[in-house]
């Protein structure tokens, strides 16, 4: 489909959508169930609410990381750019929990 | 993926499109299938009689239970509603001093169906009826229910991914609303048909992929309650409270009377309908009567409970109220599930449905159509076309052959057969696979016809196999007015009709003259 | 009754929305309409679906009512289109027919539930 003036070797593009697709299914869920678990800390609603609007929206997340883990230019800046939000979020829960505790 | 945001969604669109296509499609027909299965059920248990108001079969169900059970821990009925023709029951006994109870349910020894007219127990066949279309639409079959599931969220997810990524790819969604060129080159005219079926529908597939994974979002996104509760009880207790279990008094005290009870249920839900009663300590003063609201009621699928005193029948207390997001996940839930009351609503969804099956069949389709013009040798096509083709014609035309070869399994098998329903499932599975086996012997184009032609069959041959074998025929469904069993069988004849209508397509195009035009895209199967 | 005018109202609707559109036009109607006429066509199909909710919601409520209207308008585009494959011209003189009988058959729903009641 793309780069039909020049084709990268089989080898390379098998890697490259192997890359991807691992980043999306895989890397797509840490991020949805990161930011799941965030906004279920920090959205300013009752607990039962927050953490309901944050599983709900946890899917349309996944979806939206698995469609960019195909768009961007280079799978590798999805890597790069997948585990710095993952760990932001992870970050933004330690803090929550070390404020207030889980029920 | 170097080129542009088009070219890559597109590429997207078509290869998770094609990998969980096959299983997407079998999902999405048995789902279709399941917003009958009450009715699936009724006609799969040819023993069992005609729906019957609630209050009547509540009150055959606690004439039942007071002399099957009287010293019972708690019962439980599921009432019919105006499509079931039986009560569920099913009771927990009292522990025996110094052993503990068991908590989870037991199997046959403490459950029972009755009659919802004659509140007489009934023992339909050994058959899952419509409960197995709608089990294998989210759970497939042969796996753990859990990997099942997750197999089952996969291809959820993919289908979103699909959906969103198609919609990216469509260059002219307004232009070509109402674009359909049956007529014109194959790939041309199968692409319209692939996006009618998509865009004019949009709405419904969004919505039940989305609201699909909802349902399920316990099993596949439970972070978000990890992260706020330490035991997962606790947020079970705050999403569904119940009332505080009471010990038993041990003071004898005759039971309120159930109909009275659910009328008042019924006049504080504003005409809503009961569905699940449940009665801990039956007989006793202490007993307690929860009455669970239909779940068709609302567009929320909880309807919420109401606890009364099971001797005096006074209303004690009410689920309180969930809050807007608790209710949104209900709604979503709700509207995954279809089980409003409306006929007509249920047969907008069918159809909708019906739409998002021709979605992904002509999506597969298309995948060999556009790749048959660009094959170096057409007759001899690559190992992944012919993989591609063969397992198209084996899955689009398999399920729904496989479907009605569990419907005459479920006529044909003996009554008395040990492991009677697991051999109906059985049959589902070896039908389809059958057809895969036939799909890759023959030629393609006259495996579409002839696999076309034989799932056709199965199916609109069903209610004269049911009127050969059992009392449930049009014509004494006509005569005593039990339309859900007329219109079933129509539905049979006219699915029947609508699958030989492709396989004459299919024909067609295997019979068009050949050198006219010399692009071979032009005689694609149909 | 009201639901059947719905689903008419809905078919019309889309039908006067695909007149709006050059491509469907001379296969429809048989010629090429004025931009006026366009405009008028387009605000006759946001009529018509607009006309269909209300018929859905009067008959259903407000909740079942919008799930109901966003069923039924899937389905009335998918004829529509359908049609226009095959019949261009009857699918255009069927709209004409479903616009003329839908708010026949609201005015008879009509007198049944408040003047037979």
């Amino acid at each position: 489909m793309s780069g039909r003036v020049v084709r990268a070797p089989l080898w390379q593009r098998c890697a490259d959508v192997a890359a991807r697709a691992v980043a999306a299914i895989g890397l797509g869920y840490l991020v949805a169930a990161l930011a799941a678990a965030a906004l279920a800390r920090w959205l300013p609603a009752p607990r039962l609410e927050a953490t309901m609007i944050g599983s709900l929206a946890s899917f349309a997340i996944f979806a939206a990381v698995a469609m960019w883990a195909f768009a961007a230019r280079e799978a590798w800046r999805v890597w790069a750019f997948g585990c710095l939000v993952a760990s932001g979020l992870a970050v933004l829960i330690w803090l929550s929990l070390l404020m207030e505790p889980r029920l | 993926m170097k080129g542009s945001f088009r070219q890559s969604m597109a590429w997207l669109h078509t290869w998770s499109g094609l990998v969980f296509g096959w299983v997407l499609f079998a999902m999405f027909l048995t789902g279709t299938a399941s917003y009958f299965r009450p009715e699936i059920t009724r006609w799969m248990e040819p023993e069992t009689g005609r729906p019957a108001s609630y209050a009547q079969a509540a009150q055959g169900a606690v004439a039942y239970l007071t002399k099957t059970a009287p010293d019972a821990e708690s019962w439980s009925i599921t009432l019919p509603d105006e499509r079931q023709a039986t009560a569920r029951l099913f009771w927990r006994p009292a522990p025996t001093p110094g052993e503990e109870a068991p908590r989870r349910r037991g199997r046959g020894d403490n459950r029972a169906v009755l009659d919802a007219a004659t509140g007489e127990p009934v023992s339909p066949r050994d058959t899952r009826g419509g409960e197995f279309f709608y089990r294998v639409h989210f759970q497939m079959h042969y796996l753990p229910v859990l990997q099942g599931r997750w197999v089952a969220g996969l291809c959820a997810m993919f289908m979103l991914v699909a959906i969103l990524s198609g919609v990216v790819t469509h260059k002219r969604i307004f232009k070509d609303f109402f674009t359909f060129r049956p007529r014109k080159a194959a790939q041309r005219s199968w692409l319209d048909a692939h996006n009618l079926t998509a865009v004019l529908a949009l709405p419904f597939h969004l919505m039940i992929t989305y609201t699909g994974l909802v349902t399920l979002m316990g099993l596949y996104m439970p972070w978000g309650v990890t992260a706020n509760y330490k035991a997962p009880e606790t947020y079970f207790e705050a999403m569904f409270p119940r009332a505080e279990e009471v010990e038993r008094s041990g003071v004898a005290a005759p039971l309120a009377n159930l109909p009275g009870v659910l009328e008042t249920a019924s006049e504080q839900w504003g005409g809503g309908r009961p569905w699940i009663v449940n009665v801990s300590n039956p007989g006793d003063a202490s007993a307690v009567i929860e009455v669970t609201r239909h779940s068709g009621d609302q567009l929320a699928y909880a309807g919420g409970t109401l606890a009364f005193n099971g001797v005096t029948g006074q209303l004690i207390s009410a689920t309180p109220e969930p809050g807007p997001a608790v209710l949104t996940n209900r709604v979503m839930y709700g509207l995954h599930m279809g089980r409003f009351a409306d006929p007509i609503l249920r047969w907008v969804y069918f159809l909708c449905s019906l739409a998002g099956c021709a979605m992904v069949a002509t999506g597969l389709v298309l995948w060999t159509v556009k790749r048959r013009a660009q094959l170096p040798d057409p007759d001899r096509p690559h190992f992944g076309f012919r993989l591609v083709e063969r397992l198209n014609i084996g899955t689009i035309a398999g399920v729904p052959a496989g479907m009605a070869a569990m419907l005459w399994a479920n006529r044909l098998l003996p009554v008395g057969m040990a492991g009677r329903a697991e051999w109906e499932v059985h049959s589902f599975f070896i039908a389809w696979s059958g057809m895969i086996a036939w799909a890759c012997a023959r030629p393609p184009r006259r495996a579409w016809v002839e696999t076309l032609s034989a799932a056709a069959f199965l199916v609109a041959a069903l209610p004269l196999v049911s009127a050969a074998t059992t009392s449930r025929n049009l014509v004494s469904a006509l005569l005593t007015g039990d339309w859900a069993m007329v219109a079933f069988d129509l539905t049979l004849l006219a699915l029947g009709a609508a699958l030989a209508f492709c396989a004459l397509k299919a024909g067609a195009y295997r019979s068009a003259p050949k050198p006219r035009r010399r692009t071979r895209t032009e005689e694609a199967p149909a | 009754m009201i639901l059947t005018a719905a689903f008419l109202m809905a078919y019309a609707g889309f039908a006067a929305l695909c007149l709006s559109m050059t491509k469907h036009q001379v296969e429809t109607v048989g010629r090429r309409l004025v931009p006026r006429e366009q405009t008028l066509a387009k605000a006759g199909g946001a009529a018509g679906l607009g006309a269909a909710f209300a018929c859905a919601v009067v008959a259903e409520g407000w909740r079942f009512g919008s799930v109901l209207w966003s069923g039924l308008i899937m389905l009335a585009a998918l004829a529509l289109t359908l049609l226009l494959a095959y019949r261009p011209r009857t699918a255009a003189r069927i709209a004409a027919v479903s616009a003329y009988f839908a708010p026949l058959l609201i005015a008879a729903w009509a007198l049944v539930t408040f003047i037979g009641a």
